[in-house]
């Protein structure tokens, strides 16, 4: 029988990190990268909720009693288990599905970091209309502590692929694997965070800015995705 | 300036229209194949793999687990790794299938592995699948241990 294999596929090139959420149940879920790295999830209430996304496909809901309680739903991925997620030189790039809700914050979607000191973080925010997703780089020395990027138009209530390329000082975001327009400082290298967890849903501290939203199928890569690459993310498969 | 053969009426392009309508007929073809050639593409099976460290704790853990699977697909293989096992632990191998629709996880083998196991390395073959999974690991005598695993499957 034809058959393909997950590594021979280019877009599995330098993948890093694929949580495919096959699992559909329990408290872990597993990569297919050749990483293996495994995250779990929390919850001070509960914990975050399989549910599907489409029929056959599987996604978490974090959060999804606020406001009446913070139930404060996140993954994380130990720091030695994600060694291969410290991206400081190297161009990198990232993809998620999700669909989310306004609580008023910051939400963060996913990060390896220490604010104004070390690693990457990709938040969604709104601010009045502006319902926006940023990626930073976090710096420990010099003048600047953060640069970083931006894109708007991520409405709330809405399922969409957020992906993303980091080319050297460059970058460019996507939404459903088309360009879409992305403001940036000029991103500087950001320091290692070699020691820290990679974590889903919250902040670096794992004590707020919980990201209230369903989410499919987090992965990156310690690579710049093409365009082509990025619009096929999106071809194949909604979440 | 003279005129000459190769002077065209610029305002005539009932040519260059006939060739773009052309072009675009063949184009919404094109595009129909490609629609074909991808559907049949998605749907090719990927032969991938996942795996992790289960660390046993008396009691029944997943190893593997495809709840809902998004339709048939073909789970291979799970191969355990019992380096760590040592000869005064006793574990409890598992496999569940769910063979309809919102059915419950049957179990159907167990194996008990008690004192060494020599080769270190166990493998589980597992069969096709539409409705769900699980490989669960129970120790039931002993020390908790950490064991590797990982798993292949089509899908």
């Amino acid at each position: 029988m034809a058959r393909t294999f997950y590594d021979s596929l280019t877009l599995n090139d330098d993948i890093q990190l694929d949580l495919s959420m096959l699992e559909a149940t329990g408290l872990i879920t597993h990569d297919e990268s050749r990483n293996h790295s495994m995250a779990t999830l929390h919850g001070t209430i509960l914990n975050p909720f399989w549910l599907q996304t489409t029929p056959g496909t599987y996604g978490l809901n974090m959060n999804w009693i606020y406001p009446t309680f913070d139930s404060e739903h996140y993954l994380d991925i130990s720091a030695a288990d994600c060694t291969n997620l410290d991206f400081t030189t190297t161009d990198y790039s990232l993809a998620v599905w999700f669909y989310w809700t306004d609580t008023g914050l910051s939400q963060v979607i996913m990060g390896k970091y220490i604010v104004s000191n070390c690693g990457w973080e990709v938040y969604v925010t709104k601010i009045g209309a502006a319902e926006s997703v940023t990626v930073r780089h976090h710096h420990s020395a010099g003048a600047t502590t953060r640069t970083g990027n931006y894109s708007l138009g991520w409405v709330t209530g809405e399922w969409h692929l957020f992906s993303y390329t980091r080319t050297g000082t460059t970058c460019q975001h996507y939404r459903d694997g088309e360009p879409i327009t992305t403001v940036s400082d000029v991103l500087i290298d950001p320091e290692s965070s070699i020691a820290e967890d990679f974590r889903i849903g919250c902040r670096y501290t794992e004590d707020a800015n919980w990201f209230k939203a369903r989410f499919h199928r987090p992965r990156a890569w310690s690579r710049a995705l093409s365009a082509d690459e990025h619009r096929l993310l999106f071809r194949l498969g909604y979440p | 300036m003279s005129g000459g053969e190769g002077v065209r009426n610029p305002a005539d392009l009932t040519e260059l229209e006939a060739d773009l309508a052309a072009i675009e007929a063949a184009i919404i073809i094109i595009d129909g194949l490609v629609d074909t050639i991808e559907a049949v593409t998605s749907a090719l099976p990927t032969l991938s793999e996942t795996g992790g460290t289960v660390t046993t704790d008396g009691t029944e853990q997943n190893i593997y687990i495809n709840n809902v699977p998004l339709g048939i697909f073909n789970p291979i293989c799970v191969k355990i790794d019992c380096t760590d096992h040592t000869a005064t632990e006793t574990i409890v191998l598992r496999v569940y299938y769910r063979i309809r629709v919102a059915g419950a996880l049957i179990l159907q083998d167990e194996l008990t592995y008690a004192g060494l196991i020599s080769p270190e390395l166990i493998n589980i073959d597992l069969e096709p699948n539409r409705f769900g999974v699980q490989v669960t690991i129970e120790k039931t005598a002993g020390t908790n241990r950490d064991y590797d695993w990982e798993v292949f499957y089509e899908i």
